[in-house]
């Protein structure tokens, strides 16, 4: 990518048809974005011409999305070493923290929507807030946050809570 | 060790009813399963058992999790390093050839597993990817001779702690079998196998004669999962009935047998530790249209008339099976033990295996 497509916007369209004008050096850390102009020969245009339409992200999430990646796009790129790092939910940045104070509702969607773009920070991010979430929570309370209907008969709950026994504090 | 990076991400077939809110309605599974995944691998151990409590869907969606969390993060870290895991006052040593990348002792107590837990390794010299030729002539001794010295208990800091808090996941979650948490960890070096594999493992571990061949300190389950991978290719069976076939048996592997440890075994069974048992040894006979019966069948014949012990029978048997079948691929399984005395080799050829028994 050249500076000058560094430098210059791209619209992007929400679901329910908002445009927004995204910074080209801002959305790069959507590999979802990227791919598409790059296969589409747009990246070194000055013009990209037409707005990209993001159908599976509404505008309010893609909004959020945007802030994110307008807070993140100077950090310095992650190596990928998802399956080989050490797995903490204790590291994410007080900034983060507070973006992802949202309800649940708009916490999954915004986990749809960086799988959709597959912005890989705002999905790790949001699957470890999702995490912590359920953390000290009892089955039933887990039950209850996240929509999970029981499907088990007694005896089969018994049995389970037996085998995990052990994790009751 | 190579092994095929996790696909992490799938496009979403998620698709939005063009909302302008977020749905308040939105559960767990509403999410596709690739994110689900992340987030599971993302929880405690304790987390990971609560969810797992809550649905079959979610117990499932755990356990699948554990062969990702356990079989990913943990030996691509050691290849070449050895390692020793220690929790609590039992012992097991535990030793394993240099292509298994490993050897491991551990010591469980159900009090307090966690505190207890502590592991150490041994690595290897830069640039070497061997352990030197007595580790190669007596494993056994080789570490039971090293251990002491060379092993380190591990310290906070880099890997080693990285590796602790894996295996103590580990321990916390699998706590309520040893051998389980044994199998487990040997299901690691199978990393580069998909999960298919890893259930057709899964389904063995639930069988008496798996236990009984890892306290025999025999069964190799790298190897099995080889075979299981050999079998899989080189038969029509399916899914269903290679775990029915497998989950009956175990498997063992000729390098298993070599003089010295047939020998310390028998010294074993000499001494009572296997009184009452019969070791029932069958030959599997992996459905190879190459395998020549007739040769096979004579001379486990003529082997019955041997005056050999019944194991180095079975050693000979190994080796004859090898020369039939190729350098590296051959397998046994193993009834459970129900007597045993020394003496000849007695065989019973059987529809499609051959059965040796030690007497």
């Amino acid at each position: 990518m050249t500076d000058a497509a560094q430098e210059r916007s791209i619209k992007l369209l929400s679901s329910d048809n908002e445009t927004f004008q995204v910074p080209r050096n801002v959305i790069r850390l959507s590999n979802t974005i990227n791919t598409l102009l790059q296969d589409l020969g747009l990246d070194d245009e000055e013009d990209a011409g037409d707005a990209i339409p993001v159908q599976n992200v509404t505008s309010t999430i893609l909004k959020k999305v945007i802030a994110w990646c307008q807070h993140h796009h100077e950090d310095p790129v992650a190596a990928d070493d998802s399956d080989s790092r050490e797995k903490r939910t204790d590291d994410i940045s007080s900034w983060d923290v507070e973006f992802l104070k949202v309800d649940q509702g708009t916490l999954f969607e915004l986990i749809l929507a960086a799988n959709y773009l597959d912005i890989k920070g705002l999905l790790d991010v949001s699957c470890k807030t999702v995490a912590n979430m359920i953390k000290g929570k009892s089955p039933e309370e887990i039950r209850r946050t996240f929509n999970i209907k029981n499907d088990f008969t007694p005896e089969e709950e018994e049995q389970i809570r037996k085998e995990n026994a052990w994790c009751e504090d | 060790m190579s092994r095929k990076p996790r696909k992490r991400r799938a496009k979403s077939k998620y698709v939005s009813d063009k909302k302008q809110k977020a749905d308040p309605s939105l559960g767990f599974f509403d999410i596709p399963f690739e994110m689900r995944e992340m987030i599971i691998l993302e929880m405690d151990a304790k987390s990971r058992c609560k969810l797992a409590q809550c649905s079959t869907k979610c117990e499932i969606e755990v356990k699948r999790s554990k062969y990702h969390i356990y079989g990913l993060n943990v030996f691509d870290r050691f290849d070449t390093s050895y390692i020793c895991v220690k929790v609590g006052d039992k012992s097991w040593h535990h030793s394993r050839k240099p292509d298994y990348a490993y050897s491991f002792n551990y010591d469980y107590s159900e009090e307090d597993p966690e505190s207890r837990v502590y592991v150490s390794y041994c690595e290897l010299e830069e640039d070497s990817d061997d352990l030197p030729n007595s580790f190669y002539k007596d494993p056994d001794d080789y570490f039971c001779e090293n251990h002491e010295e060379k092993w380190t208990k591990v310290e906070d800091g880099d890997m080693k702690t990285v590796v602790l808090k894996y295996l103590t996941n580990y321990l916390d979650t699998y706590h309520n079998s040893i051998r389980e948490f044994e199998f487990r960890h040997e299901m690691i070096t199978v990393h580069d196998f998909n999960v298919k594999h890893l259930r057709r493992l899964r389904a063995l571990e639930v069988t008496q004669q798996r236990e009984d061949l890892l306290t025999s300190g025999f069964i190799n389950f790298n190897q099995l999962s080889k075979m299981i991978r050999i079998w899989a290719s080189e038969t029509n069976l399916t899914f269903e009935q290679l775990c029915e076939f497998q989950g009956t048996r175990g498997c063992l592997r000729c390098n298993d047998f070599d003089d010295k440890t047939i020998k310390k075994y028998l010294e074993m069974i000499k001494r009572g530790e296997k009184d009452n048992q019969l070791l029932n040894f069958v030959i599997m006979t992996p459905r190879n249209e190459n395998l020549n019966m007739d040769y096979y069948t004579e001379n486990l014949k003529s082997r019955e008339k041997s005056d050999r012990p019944g194991m180095a029978a079975i050693q000979e048997i190994c080796l004859m099976q090898q020369a039939i079948l190729g350098p590296e691929y051959f397998g046994f399984t193993c009834k459970t033990f129900t007597d045993y005395r020394l003496g000849v080799a007695q065989f019973s050829i059987e529809e499609d295996s051959i059965t040796v028994m030690a007497l």
